[in-house]
């Protein structure tokens, strides 16, 4: 449909391009189906634009100089108006405008309406993390560092359609991956929806596991406001070929020791505000946290014996996690998600036996 | 300018720092009290439209959150008693009235008439919000009914008296306020503080621009008895009785959307 | 139509033919006491303008400088602990506690945007053209004695002290991370435990409350006071413009009103109607928000507008082109603009009401681009002087021209699931807020600086801060388009690595830009203490405020002025009072007599 194709324009439209849109280890292509329309459509209006501003700047400041002031001499006659040429530098631009605008209804329509094949998987946002379920219910334990923070890394496989059905824990989000130009905001109380199919891995990648299997990463990054950690709830997509892909969710799935269980759990949940390091951060730490004494905002407090008790100690971290309101830490804000109702009883076992073992 | 004759019946005469109507020149930038008079008036009628825009906001929040939740709002409407809201109807209309009168009577140098009809205006607007808040916010907050209120009969008193009995005591109806308190006693839908909200945001937000009509209306009494206005000149009575109808008018639309719709 | 008019030349001219000198109205009445009193309690319309200009010029610092904490803060990726390199120790003791978290520095970063957000927006953006230059002008051009409502002029300003002082004390009790769009639910929750939030939220329902007052003053004042013989068309483009706006104004600012007063309810009574927690529905306040908030876009826009409309005929000594297309543009923007709200929220949903707000959005276009191509034409065959405020002019039509082009991508919808809440759209609306209405709010103070205090000021420093704000301008804002295009989303207090020398390059063209500003401060003060007087008319133009004496005496006219030519008839027209010798340019004495010839000539033709 789009009449501008950027992989077909001269080479001096594919380097304007590059540049515009240039990503370390990608240049400046997308990595989605459709993206390469919205990107025909921004050159296209990149390059109108630049037809009108170009000319418009050149006789703005050739006549400033042409038509100075010289001592003697008054304004030249010439028309205030003419109706032709108001009606035809408004009627000309409407009919850019009307092209625009129904390229950009089309890749529009394109993007927001998903193939009936595609993966569903089930994309989770609270501040500050993304959690994503894949269809057999596994959760990637795998993380990478971006900036100053571990993110969760989402395995997807290439050239097939997936759709993200998308819903906030608590306040707006917006899930981005400027890789395939699209967002979509994530909003709490409502699902929105976002799909794309990844280009083929032969097209680009940026690296090789260990196994010899190319992927392609992409960044996520939330680009709706969304708080003190808003610019580290980033995430990482990384195409695979689709045989890696089924092989690693399905290994992700398989029964794990509990401590395993919750570290992949504090990986994808609760890494941006918990450490297990013993740094501060915008909730206590966990290293050390069993069988240490807790003092709470509301004067009371935990000790040492307490929280060394077993039954007691999971009591409180179960009950942390579902009301977290109920009992904060003295010196932090309230500022966790509650997770009742969004998290199974295996899991918080599992964040459980993984904080004992964070001596 | 035209002639009026002037009746110095009234006590503006005396009035000290006022200037009495016939004596009124427009202020210096205006050309002459008609253009000053048109230009307020202008500026007034502006005025309100900003003010029906205010509460365009919570009318769509209504419309909105009705579409969303029928059934708190059919539920949440039933705890309003049609007999207390039609009741305020008639008030404010018969204020209205009252309004309108007056400054026919300003026009027509009948102070005496004039002054009475504003004050029962005013009256009218504190008895608007007498049975707003004693008859319908406070049962709705604590449980205690005024005793003549015909909501009263559907309950059971838990013969809990106050006020020398005025006031009964129906158990477990009270905590209808909005947000987060809200208890629920009669609640069949997880929605219905919603419509609690809309409730209480929109007659709040209209009992504030009573109190401020009655505010209006008071300074134009003072100054229809410092004899400032009359026939040649009644621009402050015309603004204060647009603005009365305003209230008037919004409380017309907030009525049947509130009490009558189920 | 146009006819010569002797009598205004006698009548309006410099007080100083007449006996009845009341003088200007700067002249002190009496000692300090009295004179800030009567500062305090005056309904001047000119002193009122001069006390927004104040309290204007004085925000716009404060916005300034946290801007500048922003840009600094980004100067590298992720924030560096101090005693590492040079920036980080400079950092660290300018942005605060070395050993805090990622969380707290964070937090400090979202409390400096939000704070240049709210404040150059509500406190500086709004007020500037409409508020000070209108206030001071608008009833000048139109030849009135004062505003309509003089007392409620006055109130205004003080509802808008009122208002700026909320917004400090909340500042002042910790400052708000909302950013100044106070999206729910977030706004809502955020510090539940504060108050500082509802300080905030109320500042900018009080600050539109303000606005309203002032719009509602200057339609009025626009309909009734206009002086016999000034029709609807004969009306300075400047006054359009304003009308348009206050139209905005008053129709807009009461929805903001009442979603602001839900917010504030919905945190002091937990009243749920954006909250998710409690059934509400965050997307009706992006709804209500922007249904507002676009409309102010164009209270921002159009009296940028309004000023360049000016300077360029002014400083081109040369009829405006297409005074009525201009005229029904200022209309047209204004009605379009509140249907268009909806292209804010692009990515909210993904609802097909999107595609409408789409098509809207591009209509709008049409007549910002009449506007601009109008401009153009003015130049052609003019007698251009560049002078400060048309070297100003020029710079608004390349950046605000830049600023509009780029609108477009934003308005497609496919390549906006792109753009939105990224940098692109940053630097998209600097280069209109800014570039447009910042650049054209400078530009009109040079232009009628004169007029308003009576000193002429340095031209020469003048252009050079000009010069240096433009360059400065766009180091900044340009590269914030490739990083934008690039990926990097807004309101980030860190980033990945490869968008560092992006960022860097804006930062340095932030400080260029403080210096520019800095300067044009420096120029206006060193004017006010050792200006030479200003003479009644400097640049040569008609409308009515260069009818009277700088500065205008209290009542702005001796005799009521009777308009008998349009604005910017400069074919026809000598200036009034336009004394070459009070400004000397080359030759002066060879243009007056230039102009006396053709007038000469005209007044002969239009006797046929």
């Amino acid at each position: 449909m789009t009449m501008i194709d950027p992989s077909t324009t001269l080479i001096l439209g594919d380097a304007v391009h590059d540049y515009i849109f240039r990503r370390d280890g990608l240049g400046g292509r997308s990595m989605a189906d459709g993206a390469a329309s919205a990107d025909g459509i921004f050159m296209f209006i990149f390059w109108i634009s630049t037809a009108v501003f170009v000319p418009f700047t050149v006789l703005m400041l050739y006549w400033a100089f042409k038509y100075r002031r010289r001592p003697g001499t008054i304004a030249q006659a010439s028309p205030s108006h003419n109706t032709m040429l108001e009606l035809a530098w408004s009627v000309v631009p409407l009919g850019f405008f009307a092209y625009m605008f129904f390229e950009g209804f089309h890749g529009y329509m394109a993007r927001l309406t998903s193939p009936p094949d595609a993966i569903e998987m089930h994309l989770t946002a609270r501040k500050w993390s993304w959690t994503l379920a894949y269809p057999n219910g596994a959760e990637t334990p795998v993380q990478q560092r971006v900036g100053a923070q571990d993110v969760p890394v989402f395995y997807v496989p290439e050239d097939k359609p997936v759709k993200f059905r998308m819903i906030s824990q608590d306040v707006l989000h917006a899930f981005w991956v400027p890789d395939f130009r699209a967002k979509m905001d994530v909003i709490p109380n409502r699902y929105t929806s976002f799909w794309f199919k990844p280009d083929r891995l032969d097209s680009a990648s940026t690296g090789t596991t260990d196994t010899g299997v190319k992927y392609r990463d992409h960044f996520v990054f939330c680009a709706e406001y969304c708080g003190d950690l808003h610019s580290e709830m980033a995430a990482i997509i990384r195409v695979v070929p689709e045989a890696y892909y089924h092989e690693t969710i399905n290994k992700w799935n398989d029964a794990v020791d509990p401590v395993e269980l919750g570290r992949r759990q504090w990986a994808a949940k609760c890494a941006s505000c918990h450490s297990v390091d013993g740094s501060k951060n915008t909730g206590p730490t966990w290293k050390g946290l069993y069988g240490s004494s807790r003092e709470f905002t509301d004067g009371s407090s935990y000790t040492p014996e307490q929280m060394a008790n077993d039954d007691f100690f999971a009591e409180y971290i179960r009950e942390s996690i579902l009301v977290p309101a109920k009992k904060i830490v003295a010196g932090y804000p309230n500022q966790m998600t509650p997770w009742a109702g969004q998290i199974s009883e295996a899991q918080i076992n599992g964040i459980i036996a993984y904080i004992k073992s964070l001596k | 300018m035209t002639t009026v004759p002037i009746r110095e019946t009234e006590s503006h005469a005396t009035a000290t720092g006022a200037v009495p109507w016939h004596k009124y020149k427009a202020a210096h930038h205006f050309r002459n009290k008609e253009e000053e008079f048109d230009g307020v008036k202008l500026g007034m009628w502006l005025f309100l439209a900003t003010e029906v825009l205010l509460f365009s906001g919570l009318f769509c929040a209504y419309a909105v959150f009705r579409i969303l939740h029928p059934e708190a709002f059919t539920n949440g409407s039933s705890y309003l008693d049609w007999r207390w809201g039609g009741l305020n109807t008639v008030v404010l209309l018969v204020s209205s009235y009252t309004m309108a009168a007056s400054i026919r009577n300003v026009q027509l140098q009948q102070f005496a008439r004039a002054k009475f009809n504003l004050l029962f205006t005013m009256a009218c607007g504190l008895a608007f919000l007498c049975i707003k808040f004693l008859f319908e916010y406070t049962p709705k907050w604590s449980g205690w009914f005024f005793v003549l209120d015909p909501a009263l009969s559907h309950h059971e008193d838990s013969g809990k008296r106050a006020l020398g009995g005025l006031f009964h005591f129906v158990e477990g109806y009270g905590g209808k306020r909005p947000g987060e308190w809200f208890d629920y006693p009669f609640s069949t839908d997880n929605y219905e503080h919603l419509w609690w909200s809309v409730y209480y945001s929109a007659t709040g937000i209209h009992a504030t621009h009573v109190i401020i009509g009655m505010g209006l209306i008071a300074w134009v009494y003072l100054r229809v008895r410092k004899g400032m206005y009359g026939p040649t000149h009644y621009t402050g009575v015309e603004m204060a009785g647009l603005y009365w109808h305003l209230v008037d008018l919004i409380w017309i639309f907030l009525f049947p959307l509130l009490y009558l719709i189920h | 139509m146009a006819t010569i008019d002797d009598r205004n030349a006698d009548t309006l001219g410099s007080a100083a033919g007449h006996g009845h000198d009341e003088g200007s109205y700067l002249t002190p009445r009496g000692g300090l006491i009295t004179t800030i009193w009567d500062w305090a309690t005056t309904v001047d319309h000119k002193k009122i303008g001069v006390m927004y200009l104040a309290a204007v010029l004085m925000m716009f610092f404060f916005g300034g400088v946290a801007a500048l904490a922003v840009r600094t803060e980004l100067f590298s990726p992720v924030r560096e602990v101090p005693g590492e390199g040079i920036t980080g120790q400079w950092l660290g003791s300018f942005l605060g506690n070395p050993d805090a978290s990622i969380a707290e520095n964070n937090n400090l970063y979202n409390r400096a945007f939000t704070l240049h957000g709210a404040i150059m927006v509500f406190m500086v953006i709004i007020p500037s053209v409409p508020a000070a230059l209108g206030n001071f002008f608008l009833p000048i051009m139109i030849g009135a004695k004062d505003v309509a409502f003089p007392r409620l002029n006055l109130l205004s300003w003080y509802i808008y002290v009122t208002g700026s002082i909320f917004g400090i004390m909340s500042i002042l009790m910790g400052g708000v991370d909302t950013g100044w769009t106070f999206y729910t639910p977030y706004s809502t929750t955020t510090d539940a435990d504060q108050m500082r939030v509802v300080y905030m939220v109320l500042a900018a329902f009080i600050l539109g409350f303000s606005s309203i007052l002032t719009g509602l003053n200057f339609v009025v004042t626009t309909h009734k006071l206009r002086a016999p013989g000034m029709g609807w068309f004969d009306m300075p483009l400047f006054v359009w413009a304003v009308y348009a706006t206050s139209i905005l104004q008053v129709l807009a600012t009461p929805v903001i009103g009442i979603t602001l007063l839900l917010l504030v309810f919905e945190r002091l009574f937990r009243v749920g109607i954006f909250d998710p927690g409690l059934g509400g529905d965050p997307v009706l306040f992006q709804h209500f928000f922007w249904f507002y908030s676009h409309p102010v876009v164009y209270v921002m826009i159009l009296p940028g507008m309004a000023v360049i409309n000016e300077i360029i005929p002014v400083h081109s000594h040369k009829k405006i082109f297409g005074y009525r297309s201009m005229a029904f543009a200022s209309l047209g923007i204004a009605a379009v603009s509140f249907l268009v709200w909806g292209h804010h929220m692009f990515t909210s949903t993904g609802e097909l009401a999107a595609t409408v707000f789409s098509a809207l959005t591009f209509l709008v276009a049409v007549p910002t681009a009449v506007k601009v191509f109008n401009w153009l034409g003015t130049l052609y065959k003019g007698s251009i002087s560049m002078t400060p405020p048309m070297v100003y002019a020029l710079m608004f039509l390349f950046l605000f021209t830049i600023g509009g082009l780029t609108g477009l991508p934003l308005a497609t919808l496919s390549t906006d699931m792109h753009l939105h809440d990224s940098y692109f759209v940053v630097a998209h609306f600097h280069y209109v807020m800014m570039g447009g209405t910042i650049i054209a709010f400078i530009g009109g103070l040079h232009h009628w600086w004169p007029k308003m205090f009576g000193r002429m000021y340095n031209e020469r420093a003048a252009i050079v801060f000009a010069l240096v704000q433009f360059v400065g301008f766009n180091v900044t804002f340009f590269t914030q388009f490739i990083l934008g295009t690039r990926g990097m989303p807004r309101r980030y207090a860190s980033y990945v690595d490869e968008f560092q020398t992006l960022h860097q390059i804006s930062t340095f063209g932030s400080y260029i830009l403080a210096i520019g500003f800095t300067g044009s401060l420096a120029v206006f003060v060193h004017s006010l203490l050792a200006g030479k007087k200003a003479p009644q008319n400097p640049w040569g133009g008609l409308t009515l405020e260069w009818h009277v004496e700088s500065p205008p005496s209290t009542h702005n006219f001796h005799k009521e002025p009777i308009v008998h030519h349009g604005p910017y008839d400069f074919d026809t027209i000598l200036p009034p009072g336009w004394d070459p010798k009070d400004y000397p340019v080359p030759n002066a004495h060879e243009q007056a007599e230039a102009y006396a010839k053709a007038q000469h000539s005209h007044v002969g033709s239009s006797h046929h």
